[in-house]
């Protein structure tokens, strides 16, 4: 296994370089395993109220990683980190206000 | 002028910004897919919030090990093709189509374990639509559960799908370095969403099982 650190000076044949090396991947990805260990274990825990939001974090957690190191947003233009958190603000703000609406009917 | 097999179209001044803007459509696209899942996900906790109980037994009914081993197997396919990319940026072509092409073998390997899942569910009489045996005593919403779980997850299997033909098609092009690693990179952001989507489904249809 490299270890990476070439691979900020080695240039791609249309020439960009990444700052993200092959050793950041190797740990991310060690990082996406355990957090699915964590969360599969988690599950057997009867957390009760807590079960969704622990699940949902983790899986947030995951996600962010497969992002900003997989996706390599951690180097991405700026244009492309907007379309990136519009995306996801979207979504949230969808969620949010559908559920809320949902909970607080008849009240 | 050309590189990797890609042509500086006449309306875009270098490849650099014709790559660019290549990257950024590609971006705004799986925004618009995120928010599709999005509306998804939103009926899923609205349905949820009104038959709770149907949902976690719901969810009890999913194999948690083959929904686990799927998961993996996604995460490990993001890894491979990254690492496509790492060898095919050093110049190392037949070892980054190689890469390319695992990923795709794991996507097929994740739809094989799914179609499993299925084929279990329509053994046990659970059809979408609320169709079969299974309902007749099942919870009021378990309906609604298994159809919006056919619908997400074959939605999804269906990106699987169109991934994996992506990826045959960069490993061919790279293997023949006819591809660009901008167009590798683009066709591997597909996949990552693919892998991301899963993320979420995952704990909604095989964890949460409520107490």
């Amino acid at each position: 296994m490299n270890d990476g650190s070439e691979a900020s000076t080695a240039l791609a044949p249309d020439g960009s370089p990444s700052r993200i090396t092959t050793g950041t991947h190797v740990k991310s990805f060690a990082a996406l395993i355990v957090l699915t260990l964590v969360s599969f274990g988690a599950s057997y825990l009867h957390l009760g109220v807590f079960e969704m939001p622990v699940a949902l974090a983790i899986a947030a957690m995951k996600v962010s990683v497969v992002g900003l190191f997989f996706m390599s947003l951690f180097e991405e233009t700026s244009s492309n980190r907007l379309a990136a958190v519009a995306g996801v603000l979207f979504v949230l703000m969808l969620l949010t206000f559908a559920v809320a609406d949902i909970v607080m009917r008849g009240r | 002028m050309s590189e990797g097999g890609t042509k500086l179209e006449a309306h875009f001044e270098s490849m650099e910004r014709q790559a660019d803007a290549a990257r950024f459509g590609m971006w705004v696209f799986l925004a618009s897919e995120a928010l599709l899942f999005g509306a998804l996900f939103t009926l899923y906790a609205c349905y949820r919030e009104k038959w709770p109980h149907a949902f976690e037994v719901g969810v009890a009914k999913n194999d948690a090990l083959l929904g686990t081993t799927n998961t993996l197997l996604l995460i490990t396919s993001s890894f491979l093709v990254v690492l496509g990319i790492d060898r095919y940026r050093r110049g190392d072509a037949l070892v980054a189509a190689r890469l390319v092409a695992s990923t795709a073998a794991i996507g097929l390997l994740f739809l094989l374990i799914k179609s499993h899942e299925y084929a279990m569910h329509f053994s046990e009489g659970i059809f979408p639509g609320g169709h079969g045996a299974y309902f007749a005593d099942a919870p009021a919403g378990s309906a609604v559960f298994f159809t919006l779980y056919f619908t997400m997850t074959g939605l999804h299997a269906i990106h699987v799908t169109v991934g994996m033909g992506v990826l045959v098609y960069s490993a061919i092009q790279v293997r023949r370095r006819r591809m660009s690693l901008h167009g590798l990179e683009i066709a591997a952001l597909y996949w990552h969403l693919v892998d991301c989507i899963w993320i979420f489904l995952w704990p909604l249809y095989y964890l949460a099982r409520g107490s």
